[in-house]
């Protein structure tokens, strides 16, 4: 775990020197006053930024005005920005959070975030975490079928798992990393995807059993 | 310590190791197929991850940029700025409170019981009295008028009463 937690970010690893720099450079344009350094940085990042929010939403324009409101929040509050961590896991943090305030604005809360179902104690020992459903035949199953069952499931989660699931599974963060932009310790990081990752195999299980 | 949850998420994703995984391992024996059912979980949720790429992105920019350029205008000319701005619509209320005080304490009167026909009294005494010097004044109290009389002659001690 202390391996795990001491890794350096694959976010920051991937921000070679030759590109944090960059970043700096132009935040600090930006804390200046330079709306052109924004705009790179917006260009640099707004397809990651989407498709993060994206994740979370499960809807197009959603997407697109939700990133543009974290776009333009980051704008306003660039002369707090002080450089303790990458400028994109600081945008990240903007558009989580922006996105998780629109979910809980529209009364998602996902259901029983604590489902006694999926407890712990019922987990152990391997127990299956559905019941047996009548098994569907993959073949059957169009891609589009598919992808709507996993987006409905999605959209059973509360914002808060849906944040871990996009960023553990599908960004493939860190721990640190998603506890840094959720601004919360690991140890709930973790918690968190137990139990969102136990909701998904509940509600999926009959489709990734069959594939 | 780590909760149960904290464990076995770390044990999911490879993050247990030394004592911590062989523990973790004697103790959740009928753990094992739970690994690959959640592989199977992960390797769906990858393989048909479809987010869609962002559209027009040029326009993307260019609507953020329009808005940061409306607020900077709008900084710039305070003129423009709303009338409804909250510190102006908290002077004004201020200012509204202030005259409605002043017209209240000047225009009101306070403690006036007059009666209309005090000063009829009064106006009817002055003209009444023989002496030009005497000066008939009404004041108005509550439940009581007083009529004074002013400038009159003493009385002759003959008729003076209290002698």
């Amino acid at each position: 775990m202390n391996e795990i937690e001491g890794r350096a970010s694959k976010l920051e690893a991937g921000q070679s020197d030759s590109v944090e720099p960059d970043d700096k450079a132009l935040v600090k344009r930006c804390q200046a006053g330079d709306s052109d350094a924004f705009n790179e940085l917006v260009a640099r990042y707004r397809s990651k930024a989407f498709m993060m929010v994206y994740g979370m939403v499960q809807n197009e324009q959603d997407a697109w005005d939700l990133a543009q409101d974290g776009f333009i929040k980051a704008w306003k509050s660039i002369h707090r920005f002080k450089g303790e961590s990458s400028f994109y896991t600081w945008l990240y943090r903007i558009m989580t959070n922006v996105t998780i305030d629109s979910l809980r604005r529209k009364g998602i809360h996902g259901e029983s975030e604590f489902d006694d179902r999926i407890a712990p104690g019922n987990v152990e020992p391997a127990s299956r975490t559905t019941p047996a459903a009548d098994p569907l035949p993959y073949e059957k199953l169009e891609r589009r079928d598919i992808r709507q069952r996993i987006n409905d499931a999605i959209a059973k989660l509360s914002p808060e798992h849906r944040a871990v699931i996009v960023m553990k599974e599908m960004e493939d963060l860190q721990y640190s990393e998603i506890a840094e932009i959720l601004d919360c310790s690991i140890g709930t990081v973790m918690s968190r995807l137990f139990y969102a990752r136990k909701k998904l195999q509940f509600l999926l299980r009959d489709v990734y059993e069959n594939l | 310590m780590k909760t149960f949850e904290e464990r076995f998420t770390a044990w999911l994703d490879g993050a247990l190791d030394g004592e911590e995984l062989r523990s973790f391992e004697r103790e959740h024996r009928s753990l094992a197929h739970e690994r690959s059912d959640f592989l199977k979980l992960q390797s769906l949720l990858r393989c048909s991850d479809h987010r869609p790429q962002l559209a027009n992105p040029d326009f993307f920019n260019s609507q953020i940029m329009a808005e940061i350029a409306r607020g900077r205008a709008a900084k710039k000319k305070p003129g423009t700025r709303s009338w409804l701005g909250l510190p102006r619509l908290a002077w004004g209320g201020l200012g509204v409170l202030s005259v409605g005080f002043a017209l209240f304490f000047t225009f009101i009167p306070w403690n006036d019981y007059s009666d209309p026909r005090a000063k009829y009294v009064a106006e009817v005494l002055k003209t009444k009295t023989a002496g030009p010097k005497i000066k008939a004044t009404v004041d108005n109290q509550k439940d009581m008028t007083i009529i004074k009389l002013e400038g009159l002659d003493k009385l002759p001690p003959g008729q003076d009463l209290h002698h």
